[in-house]
């Protein structure tokens, strides 16, 4: 679905933001994470065509997004960090916008809109935020486009509205369409993504599915500290590591930790799921 | 083709613009209307400006149809367009439809409508104010006005597109650059091509309506014929061109 093969990026010359990275996306939920300054943000905007690859490619379905087609542009959706929506209200805005996505439903539109309490006829411009946000999320997950991204969509929602979305994008994403959501809110994606890219050092140090990530780590839970733990913490249970699964243990993926692990070891962790 | 240009998400993108475009033409009816009447209010009351007060309704008028791109449309930036970068149709058809918006569309509103209040003006025949209708209809016909048009709108379309921050700013200050830029070249091609015409300046080569009162042989007069009308055809088009490149190579 998305191909992105030896992609290098900067804005300024010789302080690259990602360099020479590789990687194919598929259907599915993926978590993006990487500290600030990492480069989701920019990965989003290459792939959506908003900024172009110093060298490399980057496709949507055989598309190169730095073309801005129209046949590709359709098959995707952009949701900003930050952005400037129209003074209309939400529903005077989908009634003009929603015409050039042909598989935009409606239905889902209202439900998602009632789910956030949102009646959606008041002017954007008169909406803080995390309201526009809301009003705008329900839309992008009515839009039914093969390809949606998000940055940082939780930012500026309330902690009622966090768990409504989380269960919204689990309700409406189907099995044949592919969500990046880049985070740095871990927590609030818990249980609900299939796979997880992490980018550092202007690379993607991990780019692999949930059950994968389960197959080759272990998470555990321990009253004393793993001598080759990869990450460990001290909690109040006692010590939460993630270490390398050489017996095939089965575990739950535990993704602040796993985020930890992959940023202290990167190396191994490359090495491990052949990055 | 179809990728480059298809009428029906054309029609899709101009029913989406369609209330911004409503409230652009608005905003022009009012300014438009506003400095008209204003500038009559001075006339009659016999104030004596700098300048011919009809003559300035022109002027004002096409200084403000120049600079709309920058002073009405959004900055192409990270914030404010994302949403129009991606949305689905060719950057053609994004492009055409500011061209449309401002090249076409909002000048001949104002003309239309400068021309109606004039007609209206007029035919109450008060004394003191045909003056300034006809100045102003005098004006409003004459090239001289037109040059300034094309000079300084193809500068201000092609900054809204170069710049993300400061547009207005930016293209003032790139016009005066141009303005020298292209004076100094024009000046140096009468010298080259045209030594016996001294003086033969901007005004005169990059100009629908050349005025000399000296002879020119042939070959010169054929000349100034050429960049008479060449011009500012190539100068519209080249910045014109570059505008739609601007687009299509915009990173935000």
């Amino acid at each position: 679905m998305i191909t992105i093969e030896d992609l290098s990026f900067y804005y300024k010359k010789g302080k690259p933001v990602l360099d020479d990275i590789s990687i194919k996306i598929g259907n599915g939920i993926y978590g993006l994470l990487g500290e600030n300054g990492a480069g989701k943000s920019s990965l989003l905007h290459l792939i959506c065509g908003l900024q172009f690859p110093k060298s490399g490619i980057c496709q949507v379905n055989g598309y190169t997004s730095s073309m801005r087609h129209p046949d590709m542009l359709v098959q995707l959706f952009f949701f900003p960090d930050n952005f400037r929506m129209p003074t209309s209200s939400i529903h005077d805005f989908v009634k003009r916008h929603s015409v050039f996505y042909p598989d935009y439903n409606r239905e889902v539109f209202e439900e998602n809109l009632s789910d956030f309490k949102i009646t959606g006829y008041e002017k954007l411009a008169e909406l803080s935020l995390g309201q526009k946000k809301k009003a705008l999320i329900s839309y992008v997950l009515a839009l039914n486009t093969p390809v949606i991204l998000m940055d940082e969509p939780t930012n500026g929602l309330d902690i009622t509205s966090r768990s409504i979305l989380k269960k919204m994008i689990a309700r409406t994403i189907s099995d044949d369409q592919c969500l990046i959501i880049s985070t740095h809110q871990v927590p609030d994606f818990e249980n609900l993504l299939d796979a997880v890219i992490i980018l550092g050092q202007h690379k993607v140090l991990l780019n692999s599915t949930m059950e994968e990530i389960a197959t080759k780590l272990v998470f555990s839970q321990t009253e004393t500290e793993p001598l080759n733990a990869l990450y460990s913490k001290q909690t109040i249970l006692g010590y939460s590591s993630v270490l390398v699964n050489e017996f095939g243990k089965e575990s739950t993926v535990n993704m602040e930790s796993l985020y930890n692990a992959v940023l202290g070891n990167d190396a191994i962790i490359r090495n491990l799921f052949n990055v | 083709m179809k990728d480059i240009f298809s009428f029906k998400r054309f029609t899709l993108l101009e029913r989406y613009k369609l209330p911004e475009t409503l409230l652009h033409s608005l905003f022009f009816i009012i300014i438009v209307t506003g400095i008209y009447f204003l500038l009559l209010f001075c006339k009659a009351q016999g104030w004596h400006g700098m300048y011919g007060y009809g003559s300035l309704v022109v002027s004002l008028t096409v200084l403000m149809l120049a600079i709309a791109p920058c002073l009405f449309e959004n900055s192409l930036n990270k914030y404010n367009s994302i949403f129009d970068f991606t949305l689905p149709a060719s950057t053609f058809e994004k492009y055409l439809h500011l061209y449309l918006k401002y090249v076409i569309l909002i000048p001949v509103l104002c003309l239309g409508i400068i021309w109606i209040l004039n007609s209206v003006i007029s035919s109450l025949k008060i004394s003191g104010l045909n003056e300034f209708t006809s100045v102003v209809s005098r004006i409003i016909s004459i090239k001289g006005e037109l040059m300034i048009y094309i000079m300084l709108q193809p500068v201000f379309f092609t900054g809204y597109f170069l710049f993300s921050n400061r547009v207005l700013i930016k293209s003032i200050v790139t016009s005066i650059f141009i303005s020298i830029f292209v004076g100094i070249i024009m000046n140096e091609m009468s010298n080259y091509l045209m030594p016996e015409a001294h003086g033969i300046k901007i005004d005169n080569i990059l100009s629908f309506s050349p005025i000399f009162n000296f002879p020119l042989s042939e070959s010169s007069e054929l000349m100034l014929r050429i960049c008479n009308y060449g011009g500012p055809i190539i100068y519209l088009l080249g910045l014109w061109i570059t505008s739609f490149f601007l687009l299509r190579e915009k990173e935000i």
